[in-house]
């Protein structure tokens, strides 16, 4: 069998795997991107975010049209044994147009192709197997190992897919359930249960944790998870699932450590996800792994075997496409020997619940951890006229200063637009802006960018009272 | 037999298309009972003592969910007496799917003259209905519905071909097996679609069962299509049976022949465009069975043991290069684990025979 030689090995073309092969070739180098599945995008695309988005979008379109049409709310109650596709009727054009993209895209660079699922034959020699059994053998000068990720499967829960089901096969259910039990307290659990509450279902998310996104700013779970019990919705946290089963008959059945019993139309298992490392022939070429199994890199992206990269899921958190697509550039040119950039350090979270959340640096309490004195300031969306206007008065916004430099640490938002909102708080902290710049700056009326203004005001009072300067 | 005159098969054709366009194909009806307790099923509200009073109305139904309530894969531990039970063990979905399933088989699947044709057939759609659900499980998406489409994508056969046999019946003409299991090869897409849209289940079932033949064309449930006709060569592989005398022609010759009049008719009944058929080419899977019924019962060439041997590696080759399998992101390894889940399909398909 004859080898044929690139610069660059990509195995998946998720985010990760699509920026490096674009950075590969806009510096003039040879590329192969294997893709196992016959269209390109990895799980984003076809089975996560660009799915679950579309079918949220659906239900906020839904949500609005109640609370503003209250004449004919009555007219507008979720129909029983509702068609759960019939709520992402755009979801093929979206993809559609999505892979069309991406495909001219790398197409455009020069990007090689290969339907194929690739698997080590040693540190620069890959194996590549097409669906009809047709195997060839590629090198590359850099391998970028980009093979995604995969719901994880938690011994002693029965995922079937018809009854239990995980992330990636949630959406594949066929009608609406009643009711929905969710294990797991995460970013893709969050997004699931909140947005089936929305759409009326009866959900009860388990999870160890005292409330769900642990990670995030307290204040904003807080608010998410009342949210969460005014559609309904029910969390029960700091426990764990004891038995899960399909009683044989019409529900799923759950019991707990702490005596909880449950039961529901439909089950969703989301703790967590694995990389896809099986088949991919990790142990062949003694590819160092972490303690949660995922691909150990080091800031570089290099892996344990020299001219190895890994980025993406495969790698662990915080597997955001956003900070995947980076990850993929940088591992390409630090390959290419091209400057990094700093631009890693500040990545901003996006949660697609209902209602949305987002954030972008430090958290009130890791702040005092760092700094002396810190300062925090919010603001409602009630106060705002376009959160009036546009009947999103549930949201805040929250940011977070240094008071001895006045610098911007922390941004952190609830409510609808939140993701798109985080970005003015970016810029301002990728500059250097100081907080008071949110009260210097003209923002367009009515907006919800206001809301910076609005609380930088509300810090700032804080802070008088307590006869604090913020500089 | 000699070749039936070419006059009467134009004559019977047209009469079969006439019916089909005009809408006088006589659809089985689904009994008030099952359709309730298809609606009944879908409720979270429903209780097994509404679902047993029900189920009582149709006693084929009643006895059918004991004998599958007792049987060895629901492992009961005492004998099951009762319908509540029976509805107990078994669960609302398996319920929901036998329902369709009995019905199905009593209503459409019982032609005069073809019984063991349309008994092979049935055979072959619980296993593919049974494989079907097993490819939804390991490709994580649409397990539940995967099962009717396995199921059902033929059952436009035994309709077309008990209309056929009342036209001959009408015209006083007969008509060779083959050439009625060919009329019905050319439509039963259609009719299996219109029937299963006529008990109005999913739009998914119904799209993939008119959509089977030509997936590449299905406006959204292409991969549900190719789920069940995958499914179908997977239990013909299976069954190890051969293609019998007038059963079904699943190959791309048969369908080429039938698609000036497919492009046609389809055409008419039902929204979207009907394309090209494409290349499944099931005839290499059949075939082989075919021949090896020809040859005395052994796959053709087979001298020794060790040619069976080869022979069986031909069939599965040959079944794992269908290009669907790949369309659908399922590789070689992947098709021998499905085939390794032969005694759960097995087991599943035995409650529908």
């Amino acid at each position: 069998m004859s080898t044929e030689s690139f610069d660059f090995v990509i195995i998946g073309s998720g985010p990760a795997g699509q920026k490096a092969a674009i950075q590969a070739r806009k510096s003039g180098k040879s590329c192969l991107l294997i893709e196992k599945s016959r269209t390109l995008g990895g799980a984003c695309v076809h089975r996560g975010t660009i799915p679950s988005k579309t079918m949220r979008e659906t239900t906020l379109i839904m949500r609005r049209f109640q609370r503003r049409t209250t004449a004919l709310s009555s007219n507008m109650e979720i129909p029983e044994n509702m068609r759960i596709d019939s709520l992402m009727l755009s979801l093929d054009r979206v993809i559609d147009g999505h892979v069309r993209y991406m495909t001219n895209q790398l197409e455009r660079n020069g990007v090689e192709i290969a339907h194929g699922r690739g698997r080590f034959l040693g540190p620069n020699e890959i194996e590549v197997q097409s669906p009809s059994g047709q195997k060839r053998v590629v090198r590359g000068n850099t391998i970028i190992l980009a093979a995604g990720s995969q719901p994880r499967r938690p011994p002693g829960i029965p995922i079937d897919h018809e009854r239990i089901y995980d992330s990636d096969s949630i959406l594949s259910m066929t009608y609406l359930p009643d009711s929905l039990i969710v294990l797991g307290g995460g970013v893709i659990a969050s997004e699931y249960a909140s947005i089936f509450a929305a759409l009326g279902v009866k959900v009860t998310m388990i999870d160890k944790a005292p409330r769900p996104l642990f990670f995030l700013e307290e204040d904003l779970t807080d608010r998410f998870v009342k949210d969460f019990q005014a559609m309904g919705g029910e969390y029960i946290g700091q426990d764990r699932v004891a038995r899960m089963e399909w009683n044989g008959f019409d529900a799923v059945e759950v019991e707990t450590d702490g005596g909880q019993k449950r039961r529901a139309d439909k089950a969703l298992c989301a703790l967590g996800r694995v990389p896809n490392l099986e088949g991919v022939g990790a142990n062949k070429i003694g590819l160092e792994l972490t303690d949660r199994g995922h691909v150990k890199v080091d800031e570089f992206l290099r892996t344990s075997v020299p001219g190895v990269y890994a980025c993406g899921d495969i790698i662990g958190p915080p597997s955001l496409v956003s900070s995947s697509m980076e990850q993929g550039r940088r591992a390409a040119r630090h390959a290419l020997g091209l400057d990094l950039g700093d631009s890693q350090e500040m990545i901003p979270t996006g949660i697609y619940t209902i209602p949305e959340i987002s954030s972008v640096g430090l958290t009130e309490a890791e702040a005092w951890e760092r700094y002396e004195h810190v300062a925090v300031g919010r603001a409602e969306f009630g106060e705002l006229a376009r959160g009036q206007i546009a009947g999103e008065t549930y949201g805040m916004l929250k940011i977070v200063a240094d008071v001895a430099t006045g610098k911007l640490l922390g941004v952190h938002i609830i409510g609808e637009g939140a993701t798109e909102l985080v970005h003015v708080g970016q810029m301002a902290m990728m500059s250097g802006s100081p907080v008071s710049c949110f009260a210097e700056s003209i923002f367009n009326f009515p907006t919800m960018a206001e809301a910076y203004r609005v609380a930088y005001l509300d810090l700032h009072e804080e802070h008088e009272k307590k006869q604090l300067q913020v500089a | 037999m000699t070749a039936p005159d070419s006059n009467v098969t134009a004559t019977v054709r047209t009469m079969l298309e006439r019916k089909i366009v005009e809408g006088e194909l006589q659809m089985p009806v689904l009994s008030t009972v099952v359709t309730q307790v298809i609606e009944l099923t879908r409720s979270m509200e429903t209780s097994g003592t509404e679902l047993s009073e029900l189920i009582h109305g149709d006693q084929a139904l009643a006895a059918h969910l004991l004998r599958v309530a007792n049987s060895p894969l629901y492992l009961p531990s005492v004998q099951i007496v009762s319908l509540q039970q029976a509805i107990s063990r078994l669960g609302m979905r398996v319920i929901a799917d036998l329902a369709v399933a009995l019905a199905a088989k009593s209503v459409a699947f019982k032609v005069p003259g073809h019984e063991d044709e349309v008994r092979y057939l049935w055979r072959r759609a619980a296993a593919a209905g049974a494989f079907a659900r097993e490819i939804g499980r390991m490709r994580r998406k649409s397990a539940e519905s995967a099962l009717l489409c396995g199921l059902l994508q033929n059952v436009g056969f035994p309709i077309l071909l008990q209309t056929t046999q009342e036209i001959c019946d009408e015209l006083g003409y007969e008509i060779p097996k083959e050439v009625a299991w060919s009329l019905a090869e050319e439509y039963h897409a259609t009719v299996g679609a219109r029937m299963a849209g006529s008990w109005g289940l999913p739009d998914l079932v119904v799209e993939s069962i008119y959509y089977h033949h030509m997936y590449a064309q299905a406006p959204q449930y292409g991969d549900d299509a190719r789920v069940a006709i995958l499914a179908d060569a997977l239990a013909g592989y299976l069954l190890d049976d051969g293609k019998s005398q007038g059963a079904p022609q699943s190959g791309a010759e048969a369908a080429q022949e039938a698609q000036p009049a497919l492009s046609l008719c389809q055409g008419d009944l039902q929204p979207g465009q009907v394309g090209p058929i494409p290349d499944v080419d099931l005839e290499l899977v059949e075939g082989a069975g075919g021949d090896a019924e020809a040859n005395g019962g052994r796959p053709v060439g087979s001298e020794s043991g060790e040619d069976v041997e080869s022979g069986a590696d031909v069939r599965r080759d040959a079944l794992k290069s269908q290009p669907a399998f790949g369309e659908l992101d399922l590789y070689p390894d992947d098709v021998d684990e499905l085939l390794s889940r032969s005694d759960d399909v097995r087991e599943t398909m035995e409650l529908f025979v």
